[in-house]
């Protein structure tokens, strides 16, 4: 999965009811139980090729890899958040189903401030559903900018993460960002403030483009469509 | 001594004997004009009392009213680059016109968004220019109006006590302008109109006929100078007056003006709520006594007339607004917290700080070396006032009798004062100056002259006095230039009807099919922006250069495209824009008689748009001129 060098395969199954704590009410267990046929973890990148990150904020000493096949694909939010939360470290997970096409979930995470053992989870992107079989842009582009060899940010674990999450907002949101296609060539990259920022913009942007359709008069809709333009014209200004 | 002029007036017999018949029945002439009905009655015939009803009326009134209703057609608003300022970033307007027509102008775009309308117009004091409405546009009326338009057809007359139509004449101009401002104003907006005694009772009926007698606010008397008047016959006039109307005072906030120093004094003390005085408990001598016992620290107890009641002492009590102070002859004092109101305290009708006649003259003095540039401005001071009452710092403010524009310059220096981000429009008829007065010697052809000339200077002035001030830079002292003009575009396709062009020249001659002479297209965008609903004037307009030479968007969602030719390449690069446009505009004969053209052009519109949006729908407007 996403060229992961076979020295990091793991390959261990799970028994999808280790995801299922006592937060879930029993509708929601058995929603994850009937969606969820299978979970394996493929891949495990640890040790220090890519330094490990340990301070107050952050402990990333491994980034994972899961592939978990669903019944429906059209569970993948529901599935992701509920394992993103269970899962502490860094993790990719790929969702994939019998009618062959999968989607990507990534999840930035730190550690709560209050209680270091626990984890707050502030942004999840999820990728459009991408065909495994048949030639498909947006898999393209996954393999292209987010495969292992790909990412060039690789200070730490954290920085090696949060380019793969950001080429994947990116990716998922090429509607609203079109230059977005030169960001993924960018050096925005190297600098883990600034990609931060641009996700924090893509995500503005979609807000404002859901208000834009709540909106009745052609006056808000252009106040808005003014922000959405500002948002834009940064991201602009990033491109390196 | 004094020094009259030869009378200019002819033996007129029917204007004598209406003079005489006002001596001896001063009811039964009116404005001038002889009230028959009236007549009769002084006479003891009484017609029929059905017809009675309580109302203001004047001849032409009802004309007025369909005046302020009536369509403001192939108008429009011509931007002057030439004469803005920072037009790229300022959200201020000045505007050259007939001020009825600017505010139908306006309704469009600025309906509801008005916060505030200061007006100083005519006083009607016998020598002043009251603006003729153009009426030909009502039919039925023409005949009666014809002849009262200036023989070489200007529409601002000096409006005589002499007139038959004295008042009529002012009330005629004043109605239907303060009937469409009104539609301007937002539902807690506030108009504010300077008037004195010649015509405040009249406009105030109006007023109450326009705005609704429960939403007058008050009627502020202002002390408009001190001293002088050793010419006046009777009685020295030191004021005149502020009518306050609201749109609807359901919505209208509560009204403070700002404590002065003198006041602030008293309030010494201070803790986690604001300041306060220590003031007396006791209030003997009260209308209505609230009586009660007091038991002091010591056990005495204390029977008195109290400012509160004894529920609310004892809650102040627990809270430490109340104290027990002991005096010299042993007896106790109480006191409670007197805190201030830090909005201000509330705004009295008569003012005799809000600044006069000198102050406004300084005013320009300070700006142009000369006070007789401008006669009679407002003072900076009286208008900031004004702004003040609304407590509301990001506010539109209108002035469509803005004369030397006091009304920009208050509110710029306003903003500089607080941070605040008000916005201010202009209008002003350009009124030629007397080729005598000190402004023509200046150079200033006109009062639109004067008052862009003066918020130039102002605005310079503000900044280099505040130039210490952290974020002073971003002060908004810019404004864009609109001057009222004919229609741009021709709406219809007269040009061809009219026989000026042959529908087979067309293709030749599109610019003369769509618009008229001497059109641009920034002119032609404007006009567009100004019929949408709430596109207001300072909107952006960005050329669309790699779209091609006369394509352009404003407000960042409407794309108006005055390409003669609509390619492919056109279509695809608006689909590209980010983000997407709300609107598209074409012009309808960029596709000739072409309909199949047309239907293909918009559906590659809709499937580019798609396409960029990953598949998805999008929803968006193409029009056409």
């Amino acid at each position: 999965m996403l060229g992961v060098p076979e020295k990091y395969k793991v390959d261990k199954k799970f028994d999808a009811k280790i995801f299922l704590n006592s937060d879930l009410t029993p509708k929601e267990k058995k929603k994850f139980r009937d969606a969820v046929q299978e979970v394996v973890l493929e891949y495990q990148i640890a040790g220090e090729e890519i330094p490990s990150i340990i301070n107050d904020e952050y402990n990333c000493q491994v980034i994972l890899y899961f592939d978990v096949k669903l019944k429906m694909l059209k569970d993948s939010s529901f599935v992701g958040e509920i394992m993103q939360k269970v899962i502490k470290p860094l993790a990719v997970i790929r969702f994939w189903s019998e009618n062959g096409e999968c989607i990507y979930c990534l999840a930035y995470k730190r550690l709560n401030l209050q209680d270091k053992e626990q984890i707050v989870i502030e942004d999840t992107v999820y990728s459009l559903p991408i065909s495994m079989y048949l030639p498909d842009e947006k898999g393209r582009l996954i393999d292209e900018y987010i495969g292992y060899e790909k990412i060039i940010n690789r200070a730490n674990k954290l920085t090696f993460y949060y380019e793969m999450f950001t080429k994947m907002m990116i990716i998922a949101n090429l509607n609203i960002w079109t230059k977005g296609l030169e960001a993924l060539n960018s050096k925005v990259y190297y600098n883990i403030d600034e990609s931060m920022y641009v996700v924090k913009l893509l995500k503005k942007i979609k807000q404002l483009k859901f208000n834009l359709k709540l909106v009745a008069t052609m006056s808000e809709k252009a106040r808005i469509n003014g922000e959405i333009k500002s948002c834009i014209d940064t991201l602009n200004g990033f491109i390196k | 001594m004094e020094l009259k002029k030869i009378s200019q007036e002819i033996y007129n017999p029917v204007n004598e004997n209406v003079k005489k018949l006002a001596k001896l029945f001063p009811a039964a002439v009116k404005d001038g004009q002889v009230d028959f009905d009236a007549l009769k009655q002084e006479l003891g015939q009484f017609e029929e009392v059905g017809k009675e009803k309580y109302e203001l009326t004047w001849p032409g009134k009802t004309l007025a009213k369909q005046l302020a209703n009536l369509d403001i057609a192939g108008r429009t608003l011509k931007y002057v680059p030439e004469d803005s300022k920072n037009p790229e970033t300022t959200e201020n307007l000045y505007i050259e016109g007939d001020n009825l027509e600017v505010l139908k102008l306006l309704r469009n775009s600025y309906y509801g968004r008005i916060k505030m309308i200061y007006i100083d117009p005519p006083y009607n004091t016998g020598n002043d220019f009251v603006y003729k409405d153009d009426y030909s546009k009502l039919k039925e009326i023409s005949d009666i109006e014809e002849g009262e338009v200036s023989e070489d057809g200007e529409r601002l007359i000096k409006n005589q006590r002499s007139s038959a139509r004295f008042h009529s004449n002012w009330l005629n101009m004043m109605y239907p302008r303060l009937k469409v401002a009104k539609d301007l104003l937002t539902d807690d907006g506030v108009i504010f109109i300077s008037i004195d005694d010649n015509e405040v009772d009249n406009l105030r009926m109006i007023c109450d006929e326009i705005f609704g007698e429960d939403n007058l606010v008050g009627l502020f008397i202002r002390q408009s100078k001190i001293g002088g008047g050793s010419d006046s016959k009777y009685i020295v006039k030191e004021h005149d007056y502020i009518l306050v109307y609201c749109k609807d005072i359901i919505y209208l906030d509560e009204m403070f003006i700002e404590h002065d120093e003198e006041y602030l004094k008293r309030y010494k003390e201070k803790d986690k709520f604001g300041r306060y005085f220590w003031d007396t408990f006791a209030r003997p001598g009260l209308k209505n006594p609230i009586n009660y016992d007091i038991v002091a620290p010591d056990g005495t107890i204390i029977n008195g007339d109290w400012i509160r009641s004894k529920e609310r002492f004892e809650e102040d009590l627990k809270s430490g607004e109340i104290r027990f102070v002991k005096k010299d002859d042993g007896s106790w004092s109480i006191q409670f917290k007197q805190r201030l109101n830090e909005r201000g305290k509330k705004a009295r009708s008569l003012t005799t700080n809000f600044g006069g006649t000198i102050e406004g003259k300084q005013d320009i003095n300070e700006l142009f070396n000369s006070d007789k540039i401008f006669s009679y401005p407002k003072s900076v001071k009286l208008i900031s006032n004004l702004i003040k009452l609304l407590n509301d710092s990001k506010m539109i403010i209108l002035d469509f009798f803005s004369g030397s524009a006091t009304t920009a310059h208050a509110v710029m220096q306003l903003n500089a004062e607080d941070g605040g981000n008000r916005k201010f429009i202009m209008v002003q008829l350009p009124e030629p100056c007397d080729e005598k007065s000190e402004a023509y010697k200046a150079g200033f052809k006109n009062i639109c002259e004067i008052g862009k000339e003066r918020i130039r200077r102002a605005g310079e002035k503000i900044k280099e006095e505040f130039k210490d001030k952290e974020g002073i830079e971003n002060l908004d002292v810019g404004f864009k230039v609109f001057r009222v003009g004919d229609t741009n575009i021709r709406w219809t396709s007269e040009a061809i009807k009219s026989g000026q062009i042959r529908i087979e020249e067309s293709s030749a001659t599109k610019d003369a099919l769509d618009f008229n002479p001497g059109f641009t297209d920034i002119d032609v965008v404007y006009e567009i922006m100004l019929r949408h609903r709430d596109f207001p004037l300072t909107s952006k307009i960005e050329k669309l250069s790699h779209i091609g030479e006369r394509t352009y968007i404003f407000a960042d969602s409407v794309v108006v495209c005055l390409e003669e030719k609509v390619t492919n390449e056109v279509v695809d690069k608006i689909a590209e824009i980010e983000p997407k446009p709300l609107k598209v505009i074409f012009r309808d004969s960029a596709f000739d008689d072409d309909i199949s053209l047309k239907i293909n052009t918009m559906n590659r519109l809709d499937v580019q748009l798609k396409k960029h949006n990953q598949g998805k729908e999008i929803s968006y407007r193409v029009e056409f001129i």
